[in-house]
């Protein structure tokens, strides 16, 4: 908020904002003695006012007030009641400028005057800030040293009185000063009315914003008044270390920043270095050169002895090499392992003034010998692509490479490094530790516009060479095996129906036991199947008269039945394996070089235990979740949610094979290299694309290698590159195919068996009677009344009820596979390359 | 009148006019240059030292007394005030020159104009610095300030020589700007 919002929201007991525009009630103050000052106003005094100057300029001359020697400002003596706030706790603030010559004697602010009473903030001419409450002539209450402040810069001072422990507190541009204190006129302390509460008396400095309140403030008010008027509390100058790199050379850059402290400036410059290569000495016929070589952040270029050699390849750590006369004294070839190493070339005028610097390499030491006989020193540095991965956190690589990540395709307890690799095998790019030593991943893919082009004038005679993958070396089709085996719950529904096939009047003219419907529901109860329903009853009538000629029937039948319906059901668990087959084709490649098949075998296994399922009696409808299959008759529910190696996991697996083996495919195809010898250019990197163009070789790639000797003792700079190329040599009609896992299949289709199970009357002791069967099921009984056969010399039979539910089939049963295959097309990258004669 | 010849001073040793006898002085520009040419033909020179160049001079003499230089320490470093001038041309009157040079009467640099084909010595008329204005000669195509090197050197002594018959000591060091 602005200074006047802050002070508001303190709830003054008294403000003057000053200098109010435009037009009174004037707040101004008049000068006691003086005539108006120049920069001051003169004008009667009201009271206290709520307008203000909205901008904070306390050396101009229209938003403050200047009290000269001998003159002072009074402040409006309304609202009554000013003299008295040091009957209690009161705190007062105001901002100032004082002239750079010293301090008068002089009062800031005074409300009261006499020897014994009143409260006024004033400065000492010993260079002190006193504040008084209960003001006397013996020692003031509270006293701090004023040093640096009469520098005609704006301040903030804020006085409190706290009368609840009579103690002062000062705080000088919101923070608290030190302060010497003396309570011995507090006792005194008593509002005096005679002189009105003044501001300036003989100060001869700049006041603005002075405010009064009843009440004690407290540090963070201080602070964030200071802060309102004059910006936060000074914590001092940060430096923020940066490195900048850019394509421009630039001798110095200006950063607008304001800094926080007691005065603001418009302005500052940072000195910064841009790095840049600069083509007009790169490519001059005649250039001077020197390289700057720090060892722990030592510069040991003077000890140099031969050449500096320097190594960056795809997915390998970069290296350099050099050897050099150490300092004297006692040697410790420990001592140089694991220090940084960092070389930089750089670029001179003929005068061998520094022009600009390109770094070259970043590392450290992982080596050191020292060759007595010589006193030399040889070390190998390294950038340690493996280190720097090993033990980071997964997350952390994942961001960094990208890519994806199976436990089903790789391993789930190697390292940082190896899971860095594993990652980076499903991407078409490369990764390494850059000449600035940050780690980078880049992608194969040359660029379609090149980012250096080199024709005869670039390059040395005699040092072209195109080495061509050999085809064996080559993968055209990648093949990838993956099982998924899981669970398959299922759940069958039959309907159970004993058909009353021969009816009531049947009954009544034939007479047998009536079967109870205890029994057969105890018979439908005790099968290995859940009944899930209801029995659904054919009753017996009640008592009346039936059928053809009329029978009288007695009822009283109820608990019998002479046919029942009802449904059941039973849930087993069968293995499902879903044997799919990823096939990765690139038909360009496979058209010149044949098939090269590189297959891999993966399987995934889903937990789960189905014993819970199997055993589970208590159920009257299919499981939640499962859905009924045309195909088989059933309702099933796979049991493949479990995260880590359920359906989700496996797909992952998938498409994290597909991309591997793309990448597979892709990376086999650009193990062709042209190698060559540049002039040397500072600038390439493993990041560049390189279009080579000479009369018999045309070839673009993006780089692979670096080989950088440079040896400022004799001014010969050697570099070789190596440009990977992707070649197919076909017809360049594929097409890429998503590479989306496959779909979920349906369950195959089982041969039909019934859903319907039904069963009948066999009745015995008839004339015609068959004989007894064990293999039937219904109701067998025997014909008679009140225990007597009707024929007792026909087919008797043993009278049940026999329920025969059936079996689950063996194809539902048994373990089942469903096989899958799914080919995608890849394109494989034709980067340029002809050559003629 | 003294003959004034010529003198090879190393550190505070001045080598004697009867040990110089028939000098002979070579100097070369030693510097790390690579010379090459690319697959176009152009020519690529890379220079290393950041650009530093050094003088060697091989300085041999042949008189009737040897040298006195059997006491030179060879890792030290001397001022070496060398006996043959090295000149620097322009097509202007105004020369700047290496701050490196002796001076004194024989050794101070000398102003010549190119006219005709001919060396015509002309007057040095200011010097600031290394700075050197000559005065201007009529029908001058160019102008030439002369300079004796003086540098800061490693000495070391080549193997020498008495010749009995011709009654000579010959004599050879290799002077190395450091």
């Amino acid at each position: 908020m602005a200074l006047n919002d802050e002070i508001t929201a303190l709830s003054p007991f008294a403000f003057w904002k000053l200098n109010d525009a435009p037009a009174p009630p004037s707040v101004y103050g008049t000068y006691g003695t003086g005539a108006s000052e120049a920069g001051g106003r003169t004008g009667t005094y009201t009271s206290s006012g709520e307008y203000g100057h909205p901008s904070l300029d306390i050396s101009g001359t229209d938003t403050c007030i200047k009290a000269l020697s001998g003159s002072y400002v009074n402040l409006a003596t309304s609202p009554l009641g000013i003299q008295e706030l040091c009957l209690n706790s009161f705190s007062v603030f105001f901002l100032f400028k004082t002239d750079a010559a010293g301090w008068p004697s002089a009062n800031f602010f005074y409300a009261g005057t006499g020897a014994t009473t009143g409260y006024r903030v004033r400065t000492q001419t010993s260079g002190e800030i006193e504040f008084d409450v209960g003001h006397n002539t013996t020692p003031a209450i509270a006293l701090t040293t004023g040093a640096g402040l009469n520098d005609d810069m704006p301040h903030s001072g804020l006085f409190v009185f706290d009368a609840t422990d009579n103690s002062c507190t000062i705080y000088l541009d919101g923070v608290e000063a030190s302060y010497a204190t003396d309570q011995a006129g507090v006792g005194s302390r008593a509002a005096f009315t005679a002189i009105p509460p003044q501001l300036g008396a003989d100060f001869g400095g700049w006041f603005q914003k002075p405010a009064l309140f009843a009440s004690a403030l407290t540090a963070s008010d201080a602070a964030t008044l200071h802060a309102a008027a004059l910006g936060p509390v000074s914590t001092g100058v940060s430096s923020l270390p940066m490195t900048l790199t850019t394509d421009k050379s630039v001798a110095a850059s200006t950063l607008p920043m304001r800094m926080c402290g007691q005065s603001y400036t418009a302005a500052s410059s940072l000195p910064m270095q841009l790095e840049s290569a600069d083509p007009t000495h790169f490519t001059a016929d005649s250039a001077t050169w020197h390289l700057a070589v720090e060892l722990g952040g030592t510069d040991i270029i003077s000890g140099l002895l031969g050449p500096v050699k320097i190594e960056h390849q795809e997915d390998s750590s970069g290296t350099c090499s050099l050897s050099f006369l150490p300092a004297a004294g006692s040697i410790d070839p420990e001592a140089y392992e694991n220090l940084s190493l960092q070389v930089s070339f750089l670029e001179l005028d003929s005068s061998g003034v520094e022009q600009g610097r390109v770094q070259r390499y970043t590392g450290k030491v992982e080596a050191a010998s020292y060759d007595p006989d010589n006193g030399v020193v040889t070390i190998s540095a390294t950038t340690d692509l493996q280190g720097r991965l090993e033990n980071l956190d997964r997350a952390v690589i994942a961001d960094m490479i990208g890519g994806e990540w199976s436990e089903h395709v790789f391993d789930d307890t190697a390292d940082g490094y190896q899971y860095a690799l594993d990652r980076l095998s499903t991407l078409t790019s490369e990764m390494h530790i850059d000449n600035y030593g940050r780690f980078q991943v880049v992608p194969w893919a040359a660029k379609g516009t090149a980012d250096v082009e080199l024709t005869d004038s670039g390059r040395f005679n005699d040092t072209l060479s195109l080495q061509r993958v050999q085809r064996r070396d080559l993968v055209t089709r990648f093949e990838a095996n993956l099982d998924f085996r899981f669970v398959r719950l299922r759940h069958r529904e039959i309907k159970v129906h004993w058909v009353s096939q021969l009816g009531f009047c049947h009954y009544l003219d034939n007479n047998w036991k009536l079967a109870s419907k205890d029994m057969i529901r105890s018979a439908a109860d005790g099968t290995a199947w859940t009944r899930i329903t209801d029995i659904s009853w054919s009753e017996v009538p009640v008592a009346g008269t039936y059928c053809t000629p009329p029978r009288i029937w007695v009822g009283n039948a109820e608990a019998f039945a002479l046919g029942a319906s009802w449904t059941a059901a039973r849930r087993w668990a069968q293995t499902v394996t879903e044997e799919k087959q990823l096939i990765l084709v690139a038909t360009d490649l496979e058209e010149t070089a044949g098939e090269q098949l590189l297959a891999e075998d993966y399987g995934i296994e889903a937990t789960y235990d189905a014993t819970d399922y199997e055993q589970m009696q208590d159920f009257t409808a299919s499981p939640t979740g499962s859905a009924y299959s045309s195909n088989t008759g059933d309702w099933m529910l796979d049991a493949v949610t479990a995260e880590a190696d359920g359906r989700t996991a496996m797909e992952a697996a998938q498409s994290c094979l597909l991309a591997k083996g793309r990448a597979e495919i892709l990376g086999r195809a650009r193990r062709n290299l042209l190698t060559f010898t540049p002039v040397y250019r500072p600038d390439i990197t493993l990041a560049h694309t390189v279009r080579v163009n000479t009369p018999y070789l045309v070839a673009k790639g993006k780089v692979k290698r670096i080989v950088e000797t440079l040896d400022p003792y004799t001014g010969r700079q050697d570099m070789e590159l190596g440009v990977a190329l992707s070649r197919h040599g076909g017809s360049g009609l594929a097409v890429d195919d998503p590479l989306d896992p496959v779909a979920t299949p349906d369950a195959p289709a089982e041969e039909a068996s019934s859903r319907l199970y039904t069963l009948g009357y066999h009745l015995g002791s008839t004339t015609t009677s068959p004989a007894d069967s064990d293999a039937w099921d219904g109701y067998v009984i025997n014909v008679g009344t009140n225990g007597v056969l009707y024929d007792a010399a026909g087919e008797v039979y043993s009278e049940r009820f026999v329920l025969a539910m059936p079996e689950i089939e063996d194809a539902a049963r048994d373990a089942a596979a469903v096989q899958q295959a799914q080919t995608y097309e890849v394109v494989v990258p034709e980067d340029e390359l002809t050559m003629s004669a | 009148m003294t003959a004034q010849f010529l003198t090879l001073e190393i550190g505070a040793l001045v080598i004697p006019d009867s040990a110089m006898g028939r000098l002979r002085v070579d100097y070369e520009d030693l510097e790390a240059r690579t010379d090459r040419r690319v697959a176009d033909g152009t020519f690529n020179s890379r220079v290393g030292w950041a650009g530093a160049r050094k003088l060697l001079a091989t300085i041999a003499g042949d008189s009737w007394a040897p040298p006195g230089l059997d006491d030179l320490d060879i890792d030290s470093s001397y001022t070496v005030k060398l006996p043959k001038q090295r000149s620097k041309s322009s097509a202007s009157n105004i020369i700047t020159i290496p701050a490196a040079r002796r001076s004194g009467g024989l050794y101070d640099p000398v102003g010549f104009a190119v006219v005709d084909g001919g060396l015509v010595e002309t007057t040095v008329d200011d010097v600031t610095g290394d700075v050197y204005t000559l005065g201007t000669v009529a029908g001058a195509s160019g102008y030439r300030v002369e300079y004796f090197p003086q540098i800061t050197a490693k000495v070391r002594p080549q193997p020498s020589t008495l010749d009995s018959e011709r009654r000579s000591h010959g004599w050879q060091i290799l002077v190395q700007e450091v």
